[in-house]
């Protein structure tokens, strides 16, 4: 058995799960959701082991290395940390209604890393800037962060739905959480989010110091991150201090993810005088 | 810090500017919405390329805002200032009122500032209020830091809080902020950023910085002892390695090999590997061979530009150049040099020789021919008569011209007379080499005398001049000549140069501080809460109510369920 065909046929059980939460809140399905978390740990078993096989597989062909290092390792990461972010959620709050979406966003990822053409799931040997110990902690903090954003996102979708939708009686969203867990919710995954992200950035400085230099050198990447951490600090403030609630900070959690959208692709396609660990 | 609010004019108003949550909000959308403009447009490229991009009214527009170094602008800094300046007042605004609630003196507990809980936080039990007393002691004071009790007529309240101090890690992020600016403050104030590129073998004190591309003198040398490059079966690279000694007064101070992720540090000062590029070979060990017999006439190391005599003053070779993507008759080599043999009987003869050389047997005759027409003379000599072709614009007649070198022929139809008078191996026309070429003169009957070029390569180069004739090159048989020597390279030394990042930056252990404060205080801000609860146990009757409730500055979904878990395990010992 071979990591890719684990992690391909992960992605699958993933879109299983996400189909079983979407019938469960649709049809008020209490076994669906049931056999949902079920599927997602298989999925979330089948992902680990994907990725420790993969690690493994990487020493075997004599280049060992955390697979952490390109596209394909990170969405497999990222996906591995929302599944495990929204089950703990589930378990903690006792509620199923709010992994919905965030299963959703799982299948995507696995599924865009499994099938694009563009993304290579081939083990490469690590170029020499990524070599060294702050990948695993920059790269492991900073998919925590964006797990935390993405889940974050996904409630508040769920709320401003669910707001939308109070006016009908009978809501489809019964099961959903109020509206006020929901923003509760919301500001806890960013928070979440939040002190990941800062982790992330703070570690990629101090690797870029060892490295190249300079702990902040206004390249793309970086200053993506930092608009991202910039968003978030103004929920932060605006909920903490000035008292913004529901929609409000629901749209800027929208925003938010965006950004982190943008900083983890969206920066592949604009102009850069440099680009990261190339060397000139 | 205490400031009275009926302060009266200007500096209130101000102050409360600064001290406005609400200009927070903006600054910081602000910081992310122009920032994104930098990565949009390119930072730091030459004039030329933006002006080509934008146009010239975008460019001037660009221009005089800084948008082309926009991280380092008036305006951008002017952001982050204003930032700076809001997070401390708001702090020392906030830092007052917080500092009564952490340091009150004796802590005030009032149950009337407890919420009412949730049915689910209430229990009943036959336990008399004293013997709980000594229970809730136990468990209670485990958990909390701080621990007061009021006897009531019937019972007691219990007030037990912790986590007071967890409302100070909000000021220790605002203040992280502030160390990151001081500390890129004192690196861009007393550090520098530069760079130098060192060839294999040699030494500089000299450092080129990045931003103004003055030149910095260091107080020591660099010298780069090695270089060396290795790469994946993929062909990607794997790693860059430069031995370094530092020199001090010319005696070496400090020896390190640096790769990307592990610099060299001294006084201050960091070298990390950037870059890295091939010079010309060195120490190139040439083998001169007589071509009839295989035997070595001369094998010598010597440099690109060095002269090599051959024995009995037969005349000498010259080791020009060296190129990875060597071009020889539309094939490509890969690494060859060129050199010239000057030999006394049959002159000058281009050399190219392939590296590594072709494998032959040296000892067969025919493989010897084989590596003499391979190796020999992309020019040969000229023959000794030349065949030119000579149209005559009017009447459309070419007629051909036997000549040499020196001689001169008229043409006919009175078209004037033509001398050749030399051959140049490489010609410059109008800046551009056109290859080996003849040139001659032209006198036309009118007695103008004009240059005629005639390239070997263009056959047709004489029609441009548009006069009354075009002359050509009709048929040239260049004469390969050989030699019988053979000359190969045994063997050279790769020559790299390392490309370094020099930098220095004093403000990097207050930026570092500033990390660690940030990390711990985003920590105590958002995980532990200040916690304060309540238990109430009022007897009534043969029964005692327990009464649980509690409030804390953040997370209260999650207060919740801790008093929910707290009334369930009290409940349990109760009994």
């Amino acid at each position: 058995m071979n990591s890719s065909i684990i992690l391909s046929s992960v992605t699958f059980v993933y879109g299983l799960a996400g189909v079983l939460y979407m019938v469960a809140l649709l049809f008020k399905q209490g076994l669906a959701g049931k056999l949902a978390t079920f599927v997602t740990a298989v999925g979330i078993t089948g992902n680990i082991t994907g990725i420790v096989l993969r690690w493994i597989e990487s020493y075997k062909l004599g280049f060992g290395h955390a697979p952490l290092s390109n596209l394909y390792e990170s969405l497999i990461f990222f996906a591995l940390t929302i599944a495990c972010l929204y089950i703990f959620i589930e378990i903690k709050y006792g509620n199923r209604t709010i992994s919905t979406f965030s299963s959703i966003i799982v299948f995507l990822t696995m599924a865009y890393a499994s099938l694009s053409p563009n993304i290579s799931d081939r083990i490469q040997p690590l170029i020499p800037a990524l070599k060294s110990n702050w990948l695993i902690a920059h790269v492991l903090t900073c998919f925590l962060g964006y797990a935390g954003f993405a889940v974050a996102f996904t409630i508040s979708l769920l709320f401003l739905i669910k707001k939308s939708g109070t006016n009908s009686r009978e809501g489809i969203f019964s099961r959903v959480p109020g509206l006020d867990t929901l923003d509760e919710l919301t500001h806890q995954m960013v928070i979440f989010g939040f002190f990941f992200l800062s982790i992330g950035i703070i570690t990629g400085a101090v690797w870029a110091n060892s490295a190249w230099g300079r702990y902040w050198g206004w390249d793309p990447k970086e200053t993506w991150s930092l608009i991202t951490w910039f968003i978030y600090a103004t929920l932060l403030h605006a909920r903490l201090m000035r008292g913004w609630r529901g929609n409000r900070i629901a749209v800027i959690s929208l925003i938010g993810f965006m950004a982190v959208i943008f900083t983890y692709f969206g920066v592949n396609y604009l102009p850069g005088l440099h680009s990261y660990g190339a060397i000139k | 810090m205490k400031r009275t609010q009926h302060q009266n004019g200007s500096g209130n108003l101000i102050w409360n500017f600064f001290a406005s949550v609400n200009l927070t909000i903006v600054i910081l959308i602000s910081l992310a919405a122009s920032s994104i403009i930098g990565t949009i447009v390119p930072q730091n490229g030459k004039p030329d390329f933006y002006f080509h991009k934008y146009g010239e009214v975008l460019y001037r527009v660009f221009s005089t805002l800084d948008i082309f170094d926009m991280y380092r602008s008036w305006w951008f800094r002017f952001l982050i200032i204003l930032l700076v300046i809001n997070i401390i007042i708001c702090s020392i605004n906030k830092l007052s009122t917080t500092w009564k609630i952490i340091f009150p003196g004796k802590p005030l507990f009032r149950k009337n500032k407890f919420k009412n809980s949730s049915p689910r936080n209430e229990f009943i039990t036959t336990t008399s209020p004293e013997k709980l007393k000594a229970l809730f002691q136990k468990v209670i004071g485990k958990r909390y830091r701080h621990v007061e009790w009021e006897t009531l007529e019937t019972g007691f309240l219990l007030f037990a809080e912790k986590g007071r101090w967890t409302r100070l890690g909000v000021y220790a992020v605002h203040f992280s902020v502030v160390l990151l600016l001081t500390g890129s403050l004192l690196g861009s104030l007393f550090g520098f950023d530069g760079s130098v590129t060192i060839a294999e073998g040699e030494q500089t004190g000299q450092i080129l910085l990045r931003d103004s591309d003055l030149v910095l003198n260091l107080d020591f040398q660099i010298r780069c002892d090695d270089f060396s490059v290795s790469f994946y079966d993929s062909g990607a690279p794997k790693e860059f390695r430069s031995a370094l000694t530092l020199l001090k007064d010319g005696k070496p101070v400090i020896t390190k090999d640096i790769i990307v992720n592990d610099p060299l540090r001294y006084e201050g000062i960091n070298l990390f590997q950037s870059s890295y590029g091939k010079l010309p070979p060195r120490n190139i060990t040439l083998v001169l061979r007589a071509g009839k017999t295989g035997d070595e006439i001369v094998r010598k190391t010597v440099q690109l530009g060095e002269k090599i005599p051959l024995p009995d003053h037969q005349g000498e070779f010259v080791l020009n150049d060296f190129s990875h993507q060597f071009h020889f008759k539309g094939k490509n080599l890969g690494d060859a040099f060129t050199g010239s043999l000057f030999l006394k009987d049959k002159g000058a003869i281009d050399v190219v020789i392939p590296y590594p050389f072709p494998r032959i047997d040296i000892h067969s005759p025919a493989e010897i021919e084989k590596i003499n027409a391979f190796q020999i003379q992309s020019m040969g000599t000229l023959p000794d008569r030349i065949s030119l072709s000579v149209t005559s614009r009017n009447s459309g007649i070419v007629y051909t011209i036997n000549t040499a070198i020196g001689e001169t022929h008229d043409i006919p139809e009175g078209l004037g007379r033509f001398t050749l008078e030399k051959f140049e191996r490489s010609y410059d026309f109008k800046g551009h080499n056109i290859g080996e070429t003849l040139i001659g003169k032209l006198q036309e009957a009118d007695g103008k005398k004009q240059e005629i070029i005639l390239p070997l390569r263009f056959s047709q180069f004489d029609r441009m001049r548009k006069g009354n004739t075009a002359i050509a090159v009709a048929d040239l048989q260049q004469q390969p000549v050989q030699s019988d020597i053979i000359v190969s390279v045994a063997d050279f030394q790769e020559h790299y140069y390392t490309g370094l990042q020099v930098t220095k930056d004093p403000g990097v252990w207050v930026v570092y501080s500033g990390f660690l404060l940030m990390i711990l205080g985003c920590y105590i801000t958002f995980f532990p809460a200040h916690q304060q609860i309540c238990i109430e146990a009022v007897r009534k009757g043969d029964q005692t109510v327990i009464n649980i409730m509690g409030t804390a500055n953040k997370n209260a979904m999650s207060l919740q369920r801790k008093l929910e878990t707290l009334s369930a395990q009290l409940n349990r010992l109760s009994v």
